[in-house]
């Protein structure tokens, strides 16, 4: 079997010319995003460490990671919010830190919480933001707001959280940005609503060629959606790779004979899970290998190899470094 | 620039006309207090006496506009904070220093138009229940009182916002913000009062020393200046109105550097700190080189002052 796995606990260097299937590297496009040996500490907890991650110009990137594990604080010090406690970051070629009124001008950003003025209308929030942006274009704002049937005349605090998330959308998007960030927006909406936004994204986005960054625990809605995906946990990048990639190299394996324990094959560096059911094992590896498939493994026969849901992969990477921890 | 203005005076706009409302109340509350009374003597008992005097509408205004100027500065950046706006705040392509100097600016102004409304509601109280002859009291006729008293009441006004300002940007909860304003307030005022006594208290005790042939004018001498100051009204309101523009400056700096800064720790207590550490540290070297000064002058270029 040909081995070419995952690295969970060595991030993949992206200044390597060859960094291999991990490496958002297009070689011609210059990354939207770019971070070099990034940390952030808040006194003396340690939010993101030595962390790095690049994001090709156009592609769609989902950072997956669980509550806690730094995804937001990550989009803050993108935007220029915070500030890094060290590393360097450069997004569309911007420091956040020292261009970071420029840099807004050119990201859309959708934070978790929306936080909006309740007490503006949808038309007055339009006219309050609108005037900061030296893009901002009338014609889509309209296009858009008839889109996501936005009423102008309402007020925020009667409008829903998923119509909240649209006029956010909406002032991401009118200004026709060449990144967009979104921070778990969904968060607290409905199923329904999500599945609505969700569409409503892809809608606004297709075609766009702009970079979208995900940020989210929500993994099976993101999946659909992006091209890219960075695994964030406890502050470090697990793992970044193209989201058919990291598909053909993480499968689970219905092995039948295998006279191992359980712990035999967790301890396996390539095994990321494994549970026996009946006299099969199932066995969750991360290098796997379509051109040549494995026959055998751990002595036993392989009867079949199984497509994993990305959400299924992100707890499988997790649980193995949970454990190695 | 416009629109935050817009946004900003939309929502201050209700804090004067709140606090003038208060006043008015107030002092209907203490006049209608004082009709009660009088009718219950048969006559009318101020002035001189009773509740409701030239005094009562004084102090009444000024605690009003003190505590407009505290709500003002107190709750502009912390009810933001507490609403959770200040991340969409802060992610508009704006500058942050705008954003704190349209803040600043348009609370200062709420501020402002309170104290304004509460002079001009106060002077028409006092004129409608004690006569023009009162106003002209009120305001005073000499040069001292009609320009140096207001610019020192002025300083001390802008202090007190300027202070609020400064907590309600190390604050996220709005009433915290308002509490921690006024006791911040009290504990720097009351502070400076008290320096102010004690000086006070020395300059007599030397000056009492000095009557009493107990030390030499040479020993008085380092005093002199001190207890010149502290009992020339002149003097003491250009030194009082300085010291409330150096601390207007400490706070406002405050604010400014901890402003839209989202780290609690540093923002708390390390933003503060330094920020008085420099400007003590700056503050005592002038000091130390204006006494050596003033030494120099009192000693050297002036041998005449060294009597014994």
């Amino acid at each position: 079997m040909h081995r070419q796995s995952l690295s969970l606990s060595h991030p993949i260097d992206p200044s390597k010319g060859d960094a291999g299937l991990l490496s958002p590297a297009i070689a011609s496009t210059p990354d939207a995003l770019r971070i070099q040996g990034l940390a952030k500490s808040f006194g003396k907890t340690s939010v993101l460490k030595d962390l790095d991650l690049d994001v090709p110009r156009g592609s769609v990137y989902a950072l997956l990671g669980r509550n806690g594990a730094g995804k937001s604080t990550l989009i803050q010090l993108m935007l220029g919010i915070l500030q890094p406690s060290a590393g360097q970051i450069r997004v569309l070629g911007l420091d956040p830190a020292r261009d970071g009124v420029e840099l807004r001008q050119r990201v859309g950003y959708i934070p978790e919480r929306l936080p909006m003025y309740d007490w503006m209308t949808v038309e007055e929030t339009l006219r309050f933001v609108s005037p900061h942006y030296r893009n901002w274009s009338r014609e889509d704002e309209a296009r858009l707001v008839t889109t996501f049937r936005l009423d102008r005349t309402k007020k925020v605090r009667e409008l829903s959280r998923g119509n909240i998330a649209l006029l956010a959308l909406v002032i991401a998007m009118a200004h026709d940005p060449e990144l967009v960030l979104l921070d778990e927006c969904t968060s607290g909406m409905d199923a329904i609503a999500r599945s609505e936004f969700d569409r409503t994204v892809i809608d606004a986005l297709h075609g766009s060629n702009r970079t979208v960054f995900f940020a989210s625990h929500q993994i099976h809605e993101i999946e659909r959606l992006c091209d890219w995906v960075g695994i964030l946990h406890d502050g470090r990048l697990l793992l970044q790779a193209p989201v058919d990639t990291l598909k053909s190299l993480v499968k689970m394996l219905r092995v039948t004979g295998i006279d191992e324990g359980e712990n035999t094959l967790a301890q396996s560096p390539n095994v990321l899970q494994a549970r026996t059911s009946g006299r099969e094992w199932l066995i969750t590896v991360q290098d796997y290998d379509e051109m040549t498939p494995p026959v055998k493994f751990f002595g036993g026969v392989v009867k079949e190899a199984i497509d994993l849901t990305l959400e299924e992969i992100f707890v499988a990477l997790v649980a193995k470094e949970e454990a190695r921890i | 620039m416009k629109t935050l203005i817009w946004k900003e005076w939309r929502e201050t706009r209700m804090i004067p006309a709140a606090f003038c409302l208060l006043f008015l109340a107030i002092n209907l509350f203490l006049v209608t207090i004082q009709y009660l009374a009088d009718h219950m003597h048969g006559a009318r008992v101020t002035p001189p006496g009773g509740i409701y005097t030239v005094d009562s509408v004084k102090l009444t205004g000024v605690a009003c506009s003190l505590l407009a100027a505290v709500v003002c500065g107190g709750s502009i950046v912390s009810s933001e904070a507490s609403k959770g706006t200040m991340s969409f705040l802060t992610s508009l392509p704006v500058p942050k220093k705008s954003l704190w100097l349209v803040k600043a600016g348009i609370g200062f102004a709420g501020a402002a138009a309170a104290l304004l409304g509460i002079l001009l509601l106060g002077l028409a109280l006092i004129w409608v229940n004690f006569g023009w002859d009162a106003i002209v009291n009120t305001i005073g006729n000499t040069l001292v009182l009609m320009i140096e008293l207001p610019i020192l009441m002025l300083c001390a006004f802008t202090a007190v916002y300027a202070v609020s300002y400064a907590v309600s940007c190390l604050n996220n909860q709005t009433f915290a913000s308002i509490v921690f304003a006024i006791l911040a307030c009290f504990a720097i005022f009351g502070a400076g009062f008290g320096t102010i006594i004690l000086l006070d208290g020395v300059a007599t005790q030397k000056l009492s020393e000095f009557n009493n042939h107990l030390i030499t004018l040479h020993e008085f001498d380092y005093y002199l200046a001190l207890n010149a100051t502290l009992h020339d009204p002149e003097s003491m309101i250009v030194a009082t109105s300085f010291a409330l523009l150096t601390l207007t400056g400490i706070a406002l700096h405050i604010s400014h550097v901890s402003f839209g800064a989202t780290e609690e720790p540093r923002r708390r207590y390390l933003i503060p700190l330094r920020i008085v550490g420099k400007w003590t540290a700056v503050y005592a070297s002038l000091g130390a080189a204006l006494y050596g000064l003033y030494m120099v002058i009192l000693f050297h270029v002036q041998p005449a002052l060294m009597r014994q």
